[in-house]
């Protein structure tokens, strides 16, 4: 359940292959990104789109039909229609489902994965408009309409996580220039240590300039997403701050600046990098639980419904 | 002096580590430099931050112009005598100070920092910044969502009897004082609704009976509804299909028709599908119907089969005539509209029957006498109108001959009594006149030109046969009908954006009585269609056609709603 899509994976893993050579060519990470880019052409409009038109014509059958055909008590689940579209909402909705394991079968040679994941995407935003059609939107504030809210928040997550996936995934390996991440926390503490050392039986005006320049790693996921890893600066302070440190030190202070510049340029790209993975990972976190709700709220939906029919 | 530096470590499994080494020195200086007495790490000391001396038993401490400054119990100071008891601050580091004799001790106790960023394996450091690492497992959020999930959506709503949650929408307004109570309807965890729970407050009657599952709800009125003897119920037109209808409806139960939470308005089934099942071959099932079958809405039979609708009213009425401009009216020329004597009902539905003294007698008078100007005789029956005639005529002829402005003045030692002759001449006299304006108006004037009049079978008996006065005449009841399509649910205020003439064609051209302008079914197509069609109105059976005969809830059933919902509201 935690592990990203295969793809994902696979990419992550190649750019973790590179990462092992830390000087890893710059012309690797072009092929990789435009593998990546080729990669994203296809899950949106795998084989022509293939998935999409299926989808949209599901959608358009049901809307026309929901249009022209008038049940004699108005449009709702228990209609003709209401049945069939909620019958095949059920089928698509198991079939969501399944997604999650068919994604780790790597042995599959009947579908592609990305031919699964076209699908998985398109029927998904389908159910969108199929379910208000088989309810023929009548809400309130009841499970049945808590099974199309969960149903939402699903999709909704599934958007973000496929939009993320499209826009962040070709960024992975731009950010990291190579560096795991722990090998880039390894140069940071390298770099903290000599900042520490730099200090060492220095003024409090070198101090000073330290305290408003330098800053903690504090580790967390969460600070990476909002880019609050790396603190923001006064470039003004730090300058006049300089200037302030005795003449002895001040060879010291230009050494150290450099340091601390060193640390916060690593550090920004340690949070890039861990913000990109988590953006394509964290929306998982709604749309797996969620979806899994989902599926026992609907059991609870058609249970109630065809129990008191 | 001796200072001794107590050191407590609580690691993070809790145990304890002591440590404690001594400084010896006349003057101890704490700071950040190399060179001090007691080295502090941290970015918030400074080089030299705070000095420790000894005055015989007196110690001292003094900030050396710090960063971040020395404390004594929280407050600031420059310098401060020590005593025991007191915890002095340099910046983060807080020491317990006691003093005993000539020697002193600093206590601190730290915890094992959790993620001292800098000092950790870089490989440990780097899982916090993983995904999976920081958020809550995704097993854990799972199960958490089903759980609740299957709690507050089957569970509690199970073992608490609230199951509103479970409700799939609105009732109809007429359920919605029983909607908490699901049991009013579902009697039973999961069970649908069985008839018998609908009879428990509905007579059933027009289902349970044929013979009053008429054909439509004529007369289908509140006020019929609020009648107290609602317990009666219309049987006059039951026919002979109700037995098959009724067959058909055995088969099913109340709620096949009546589906319940789809909003207030659709407890009636209203499909077309219910009623042309039996209609579209009605012979076949009923052979002894008079219904022609019906199929759909496109083919649906004239309104009167093939025949033309004639109006069979007793009455002389020209249309056109009175539909002429600058009639001669009471005060002048008139102009009349056809609402001038078709007027909607309070209901709105349907037209005021026609009644002559509120749309003919401003126009039409039935004076009879020029010498008696402003007397008309009443609408009445021809009897009656003669006995009026005789009564003004009498009266006439003794104004005529008052004595005292007459002649024959009686004498001194007359007989007071008047000859019979004299008074027979009266009588004659008064007849003649009565019966000659008893002649004009019946076979010339006021009646006559309404009426349908026929000469009456007795012979005019006169007060002189010592009987009641009789008329010559006779009227023929006129008969004027009041509804048309009485098998219909029509609504004239429904349709008062149309002309009288877009449904009832070109009255203004009718000369004859028997003309009947009832809308032609074509006329009602151009804006009624079966199903959805642009720029239409969908409309189906029970648009015109009312399903069963009218509801009438019985007075014992009306209890039993009012007590039910008053027991709900009392449990409330």
């Amino acid at each position: 359940m935690n592990a990203p899509t295969t793809q994902e994976s696979t990419q992550t893993s190649d750019t973790r292959a590179n990462a092992q050579s830390p000087n890893a060519s710059a012309r690797d990470t072009r092929a990789n990104a435009t593998r990546l880019e080729s990669a994203k052409e296809t899950f949106w409009f795998y084989k022509q789109s293939r998935w999409l038109w299926i989808n949209l014509s599901f959608v358009l059958i049901a809307s026309l039909a929901y249009i022209f055909w008038e049940p004699p008590n108005g449009n709702n689940g228990g209609t003709v229609l209401g049945y069939t579209l909620g019958g095949l909402a059920t089928a698509a909705i198991l079939y969501l489902m399944w997604y999650g394991i068919r994604k780790r079968s790597y042995h599959s040679s009947t579908t592609t994965l990305q031919g699964c994941l076209s699908a998985h995407v398109w029927l998904g935003l389908s159910m969108a408009i199929i379910v208000p059609l088989h309810a023929g939107f009548q809400f309130g504030i009841n499970i049945h309409t808590l099974a199309y809210v969960l149903m939402m928040f699903v999709i909704l997550s599934g958007i973000y996580g496929a939009i993320n996936y499209t826009t962040l995934a070709s960024q992975i390996a731009a950010h990291r220039g190579g560096g795991h991440a722990h090998q880039l926390l390894e140069q940071i503490q390298r770099l903290s240590k000599e900042i520490d050392r730099t200090t060492q039986d220095h003024s409090d005006a070198f101090l000073k300039l330290r305290n408003a320049y330098d800053f903690e790693i504090i580790p967390g996921v969460i600070r990476c997403i909002r880019r609050a890893l790396v603190p923001a600066f006064s470039q003004s302070t730090v300058a006049q701050l300089l200037q302030a440190v005795p003449s002895t030190e001040h060879d010291d202070g230009i050494k150290m600046v450099g340091l601390i510049a060193r640390k916060r340029e690593l550090a920004s790209r340690l949070q890039e990098d861990v913000r990109t993975l988590s953006l394509l990972k964290v929306w998982l976190w709604i749309h797996v639980p969620v979806s899994l709700a989902l599926v026992f709220s609907v059991a609870i939906h058609i249970v109630v419904v065809f129990m008191y029919r | 002096m001796a200072l001794t530096l107590q050191h407590t470590l609580i690691r993070r499994d809790g145990t304890q580590e002591l440590s404690s080494s001594v400084v010896d020195k006349d003057v101890i200086v704490f700071g950040r430099g190399s060179g001090c007495d007691v080295v502090l790490s941290g970015s918030e000391f400074s080089l030299n931050h705070a000095r420790l001396s000894r005055n015989g038993t007196t110690f001292l401490i003094d900030d050396l112009n710090s960063l971040s400054g020395v404390s004594v119990n929280g407050k600031l100071v420059k310098q401060h005598r020590l005593s025991s008891g007191e915890t002095i601050g340099l910046g983060s580091r807080e020491y317990l100070v006691t003093i005993s004799g000539e020697s002193i001790s600093f206590a601190w106790t730290t915890t094992e920092p959790k993620a001292d960023a800098i000092e950790r394996d870089p490989k440990q450091l780097a899982e916090a910044f993983y995904t999976h690492s920081s958020l809550p497992s995704m097993r854990t959020i799972s199960w958490s969502l089903i759980i609740l999930t299957v709690l507050g959506g089957l569970v509690y709503p199970f073992l608490s009897k609230q199951r509103l949650a479970w409700s799939p929408g609105e009732l109809t307004a007429n359920h919605k004082p029983i909607e908490a109570n699901c049991a009013s309807c579902h009697e039973g965890n999961f069970a649908a609704v069985s008839d018998n729970a609908c009879q428990k407050c509905h007579a059933l009657t027009e289902h349970d009976q044929p013979v009053s599952l008429t054909v439509a709800n004529v007369g289908a009125t509140t006020e019929f509804l609020n009648r107290p003897d609602v317990e009666r119920r219309i049987t006059d037109s039951r026919t002979p299909h109700t037995k098959v209808h009724h067959a058909r409806l055995a088969e099913k139960n109340c709620v096949s028709c009546h589906q319940e939470h789809n909003g207030p308005h659709a407890l009636i089934s209203s499909a077309d599908a219910l009623c042309v099942d039996c209609h579209a071959s009605l012979k076949n099932e009923a052979p002894e119907t008079k219904l022609l079958n019906v199929v759909s809405w496109d083919k649906h039979p004239d309104f009167f089969g093939q025949k033309v609708p004639t109006d069979s009213a007793r009455i002389e009425l020209n249309h056109k005539i009175h539909l002429e401009p600058d009639l001669r009216g009471a005060d002048g020329p008139v102009t009349l509209t056809c609402n001038d004597c078709h007027q909607l009902s309070p209901d709105k539905r349907f037209m005021e029957p026609i009644s002559r003294k509120k749309h003919c007698a401003s126009c039409h008078s039935l004076g009879f006498e020029e010498r008696l100007p402003n007397v008309e005789v009443p609408h009445a029956p021809p009897d009656v109108v003669y006995q009026f005639l005789y009564a003004q005529y009498a009266q006439l002829l003794l104004a005529e001959n008052d004595p005292v402005r007459g002649v024959s003045r009686m004498k001194p030692g007359a007989s007071t009594e008047t000859p019979a002759d004299a008074r027979r001449f009266a009588h004659s006299e008064v007849e003649q006149f009565a019966r000659a304006a008893e002649r004009e108006l019946f076979t010339r004037t006021a009646c006559k030109l309404c009426h349908e009049i026929s000469p009456a079978t007795n012979s005019g008996v006169g007060i002189t046969g010592g009987a009641t006065p009789q008329s010559l005449y006779k009227i023929v009841a006129p008969e004027i009908p009041n509804r048309w399509m009485t098998k219909a649910q029509f609504s004239h205020a429904a349709h008062d954006n149309v002309t009288c003439q877009s449904c009832h064609g070109k009255v203004q051209d009718s000369v004859r009585t028997s003309d009947a302008h009832m809308p032609k079914l074509d006329g009602c197509k151009d804006c009624h269609a079966g199903s959805a069609q642009a720029g239409k109105i969908s409309s189906d059976c029970t648009m015109c056609h009312g399903y069963h005969d009218t509801v009438a809830l019985s007075v014992s059933k009306k209890q039993d709603v009012v007590n039910l919902i008053s027991g709900i509201q009392a449990a409330k």
